[in-house]
């Protein structure tokens, strides 16, 4: 398989575009499954029940630099679905893809248009506080009450928190693939990721 | 750090401190009413404000009153403090003190709200 060459625009077969989508549904779902096995909540009795680490969101993140908008939207959606039907249901499905598609609404202008204003961990924080909004949207509608405003600092801060870790990791992540010449070196991506010629 | 990180960091920080202080607000209702639901009934109502020493009791619900729920009241404050249910989650919760919130035990069909005249959800009501 030739590595494209830095600074190549499409270098992708519709096939390999194909696999990378599957490979990330795939990396998502394994992530959540990671995700489940340290339940942040527990170690937060009664101060945060619900709060996630957001692991998914790294996929989301990196997807976003190396698929186009509609791929990206079909791996959410895919993920999404799937890991309903195999741990959730309905109520979980709705909850789920509330969080995660305004998540990605939110992210997307600022991974195209933000490159070097913001950093990544700036987007993966307006991601996790999209998708914890998204949530609160849900809930508030299925339950018909407003009161869950009182939960909003914990979900603001915990967005912080799980936000900055994840948008660090999707860092290292992409910086990880862009020197080992697996992807190719957009303007969306060196704007967030510098990289020095030859590197 | 760039430009639109700092911003975001203000803008955060401002956020936290006006959603704390909101959610810290206390309810100014001269009544404070606990609601003890089981199956959507109503089985009990508890003026927690006017409430001046602990109460506590249990809740039997199922088909042949084998599931318990024990309900401890103080003033301005409820709580499940023991159940048998599997997921204890209703105990795990502690606490409620304002309008609106809830504690449910699924699995019992029990919910615990307390309503109120005023505060947040008086008005957004």
């Amino acid at each position: 398989m030739a590595a494209p060459a830095n600074g190549s625009a499409r270098p992708v077969s519709p096939a390999r575009r194909l696999v990378t989508m599957a490979i990330f549904v795939a990396l998502a779902l394994a992530l959540s499954v990671v995700e489940n096995l340290f339940p942040l909540a527990a170690f937060l009795p009664g101060i945060a029940p619900g709060v996630k680490l957001g692991l998914a969101n790294i996929v989301t993140l990196t997807a976003l630099f190396l698929l186009s908008i509609p791929e990206v939207l079909g791996v959410i959606i895919i993920r999404v679905a799937l890991s309903a039907a195999l741990a959730g249901g309905l109520s979980y499905f709705l909850f789920s893809i509330a969080g995660a598609l305004l998540a990605f609404a939110a992210m997307a202008p600022l991974v195209y248009r933000a490159g070097r204003f913001v950093s990544l961990a700036s987007v993966s924080v307006v991601g996790a506080l999209a998708h914890n909004l998204g949530q609160l949207l849900v809930a508030a509608l299925l339950t018909r009450t407003l009161a869950i405003v009182y939960y909003l600092p914990v979900l603001l801060i915990s967005a912080a928190a799980t936000g900055v870790l994840v948008g660090l990791t999707t860092a290292f992540v992409l910086r990880a693939l862009a020197k080992s010449g697996l992807i190719a070196h957009t303007p969306r991506l060196v704007a967030f990721i510098p990289l020095r010629d030859g590197r | 750090m760039r430009r639109g990180d700092r911003l975001l960091v203000i803008v955060l920080v401002v956020a936290i401190a006006a959603s704390w202080i909101i959610a810290r607000l206390p309810a100014r209702g001269e009544s404070l009413l606990a609601e003890i639901k089981v199956d959507g009934k109503v089985v009990q109502t508890i003026d927690l404000a006017k409430l001046t020493e602990p109460l506590e009791f249990t809740v039997y619900s199922g088909s042949s009153n084998q599931q318990t729920n024990v309900i401890r009241a103080e003033t301005g404050r409820i709580r499940v403090v023991a159940a048998n249910c599997r997921e204890q989650l209703d105990v795990r919760q502690g606490w409620i003190t304002r309008p609106g919130q809830s504690i449910i035990c699924l699995p019992h069909r029990l919910v615990v709200t307390i309503r109120g005249e005023s505060g947040v959800d008086g008005i957004i009501r």
